[in-house]
Order: structure tokens, then sequence, then C-alpha cells
């Protein structure tokens, strides 16, 4: 039998020995860490609402690669580089996740769907009562968004790059996305996947950093009670919802897309809407989470991901977020030192605003030492306020790295 | 501008931009409660 008419008939394997030696390695190498993905998912390592969708898209397109017209390689999920309107509009009627990516995925419109989603599930009662702390504890934990800019363009990245991969030191997927499909088109996808599959790890990776610069002492340390603060009311809520949106908007058009989305969320929920709350809370985060994980997965095609800067992307995008994770446990430390010992520096770390991960994480590694102890309240405000910070300092990367051209 | 101004400057400008925002809203609520209660006076 003709090993050729093989190929030819399970084109999978023909397009798999038809490739150069390092893209045939990269195809087996995502193909298998796509299954680990969904393995490390089900057992609840990695976040499963991303990995499953997203391990299994990764498998699936470096298996289904086939033959096209003039013997290219290609798929028939999505193309990522298709520009030409022609092509394009028959890439649209072939490709059957190319409709998707295209009027969701390429212009940001998935990332601000999940960020609706996340404003929805923003109580900023808890900012409100403590805003200068929160906001101060929030601006530590953004040391490696600023840090890790000059270390990329030391390391030979152009400042386009290096402001999309220091975005992932903000924790917080959709703004990695806006900022890398604004700055760097063509990094996004290694820059994206990256900053996903790091965010999967805080919630292993970040107890540990707090175990090494935290004593058990200080962790577990009981706080005295707060003082009693005025009760937030939703209109105030409200009104700080429509005020911050149309401020952050008339500051940063360029961002207006981000601040709309995650305000309107915030505006929705304590407007009391509850068919509203339920839509945004329900199909549109839990529809658009699925599909970003999916496209990012299918986006893993070999061709595409293996880039000669994805070893260097994967060292930043780690040392954005361990800086990240430094800055808010030092700023929890400031506040310690500042109140004579009465706060405790674990909160710092919810201030790297994934949310609430990073706020659960906190209260989890406090609970392991003082059952007794519940700092969630105060972890919850730093957290939101680790989100509008990293909003704005997107907001200022995507508006003052392109004036420098 | 080299990449270490730039940083300090989106870090200062962030740093600005936030307590700015923040300095608003304290700003609207500590007059929307004096309005109450001079209304109760």
């Amino acid at each position: 039998m003709d090993f050729s008419l093989l190929g030819k008939i399970f084109q999978g394997f023909g397009t798999l020995f038809d490739s150069p030696m390092n893209i045939l390695i990269g195809r087996v190498v995502l193909i298998f860490l796509g299954m680990l993905l969904v393995y490390l998912g089900k057992k609840g390592v990695l976040e499963p609402l991303l990995m499953i969708p997203m391990g299994i898209g990764m498998t699936a397109v470096n298996a289904g690669v086939l033959f096209l017209d003039g013997g290219k390689h290609g798929t028939l999920f999505l193309d990522p580089l298709a520009s030409e309107p022609s092509h394009l509009m028959n890439i649209l009627q072939i490709d059957f996740l190319q409709p998707i990516y295209t009027f969701t995925f390429s212009n940001g419109l998935i990332a601000c769907l999940v960020f609706m989603g996340i404003g929805v599930l923003l109580d900023v009662g808890y900012l409100l009562a403590r805003p200068f702390l929160s906001m101060f504890l929030a601006l530590c934990a953004e040391f490696g968004t600023i840090a890790t800019f000059p270390i990329a363009v030391a390391c030979g990245l152009s400042y386009n790059d290096a402001a999309s991969i220091a975005m992932v030191g903000g924790a917080d997927g959709p703004m990695v996305l806006y900022t890398s499909l604004i700055l760097s088109k063509e990094l996004f996808v290694p820059i994206t996947v990256v900053a996903y599959l790091y965010l999967g790890l805080t919630y292993g990776g970040y107890p540990y950093l707090i175990k090494l610069l935290i004593p058990k002492k200080i962790r577990g340390m009981k706080m005295p009670p707060a003082k009693k603060m005025d009760k937030i009311t939703s209109g105030e809520k409200l009104a700080f919802s429509v005020i911050a949106s149309a401020v952050l908007c008339i500051l940063f058009p360029v961002a207006a897309p981000l601040f709309l989305s995650l305000f309107v969320g915030v505006a929705v929920r304590e407007a009391g809407i509850e068919t509203f709350i339920k839509l945004i809370d329900g199909p549109i985060l839990y529809g658009s989470t699925f599909f970003l994980g999916l496209l990012l997965g299918v986006l893993c095609e070999a061709n595409t991901i293996l880039n000669p800067k994805i070893l260097l992307i994967l060292i930043l995008g780690i040392t954005s977020l361990l800086l990240s994770g430094i800055g808010g446990i030092v700023g929890g430390y400031i506040v310690y030192f500042f109140t004579k010992g009465q706060f405790n520096p674990t909160i710092g770390i919810a201030a790297v605003s994934c949310v609430p991960t990073t706020a659960k994480v906190a209260q989890k590694s406090v609970s392991e030492v003082n059952p007794h102890e519940i700092i969630l309240p105060l972890a919850l405000g730093a957290n939101i306020s680790g989100v509008i910070t990293s909003a704005i300092l997107t907001a200022l990367y995507v508006t003052l790295v392109p004036m420098l051209k | 501008m080299d990449s270490i101004t730039l940083a300090l400057t989106v870090y200062g400008g962030g740093a600005i931009i936030a307590f700015f925002v923040v300095l608003l809203i304290k700003g609207i609520f500590f007059a929307l409660k004096l309005f109450k209660k001079n209304e109760k006076n």
C-alpha cells in the first residue's frame, strides 16, 4: 500500500508527517497539552469553565489539520490571520467557528461581554465602604503590570508587545485580550493563551506566595472589629457606576467599551432589574466564557502559536503575575505597619484583580490558620478596586503607547 | 520616551485617576448627605 495514499485518506496523519520537524513536535505536544488541560480542569487544579473547552479545542485543532488547495495545510475551524475582505467572506462560509471569531473575538466583543458579567457579580459597596484603603492596595498590586513593561522592552519586545504582556500582571483575562487585540495583533494569540493559563494557576500558586512572605502568626492575626460604617445604599452604588463610567469614558474613549461593559453590569445589578441580571449573569457570562475557552483552544494551532517569542512571553507573563502578587502583599504590609499591626497583610494579595479568585485565596489562607477570622469584605473591596485600576492602566497603555510612534 | 519613564507615567497617571474617581464619588456622597441633613433640619 502506498503511504502517500494513506496520508491523503487520513489527512491528519498525512499533514503531520508532511510538516517540518518543529511543527510536527509542536502539534503532538499541543494535542497532549490539550488533554492535560481537560484533566486538570476536571480535577479542579485549573479553572474548569475555561480549561475544558480550551483543552478539547486545542487537541482537536492540532489533530484536525488537512490539505487545502495548493497542498497548503489548514483546518476547518478558523483562520485568525484572514483579513482581506474577499478571502474573509470566503472563509466565513467554510470555517465553522470563523463567524464567532470574526464577529465577537477579533473586535473585543467577547472580552466586553465577559466584563459585563463580571460587573453583575461585583458589589461595589465593599469598595465604597473603604475606598482609599482599597485603591491603595490595588495600586500596589499593579506592580507587575508596571515593572514588567521595561523588563519586556529590555528583553527586545516592542513597546506594543511589552504593554500587552505586562497586562498579565493585572490578572484580568478580558483586559489582556483587549490590550493585545489593540496593541499587538501579531502576538495576541500566544499572549492571551498564556495569560489565561496563568490566571488559572493563581488559585493554586498564590497560597504558596502568601505562605512564603507572611508568617503564620501574622496570617492568622485577629483584626480589631471594623468601625461602624454608613450603609452604602443601592442608589449610591448606582450613582457610583454611572459617574465612574462617565468620568473614565471621557478620559479614555479608546477603552470606553470596557468601562461601559463593566459599569453597565454594576448598574443593572444595583438597579435590581432581575431579568437583565439573570440574562447577563447566566447566558451572556457563561455563553461568552464557553466560546472564549473554545476559541482560545482552537487558536492554539501549532503554526499560529509556535512563535519564536513564546518562551519570552511565558517567562514575562509569570514574572508579571508574581510581581503583582508580591506588590499586593507589600501593600498589605505597608498598611499593617501604618496601623501598628491592626491590619492583616494577606488582604493585599486580594487586590490582584482576578475576581473573586484572589479574594477567596486570601480568605482561605487566613482560615487555615484562624478559622474564625473573616477578612472577605475587606478582600473583596481590594479585589474590586483591582478591576478598576487594571481597566485604568489598560486605558493608559492603549492610549499612550500608540502615541509614541 | 524610554520604557521606564513610560511605565512610571502610566503608574502615576493611573494612581492620580484612581484617587480622583474616589474623591469625586466621596465628594458627591458628602454633598448628598449634607443635603439630606439640611432638609431634615
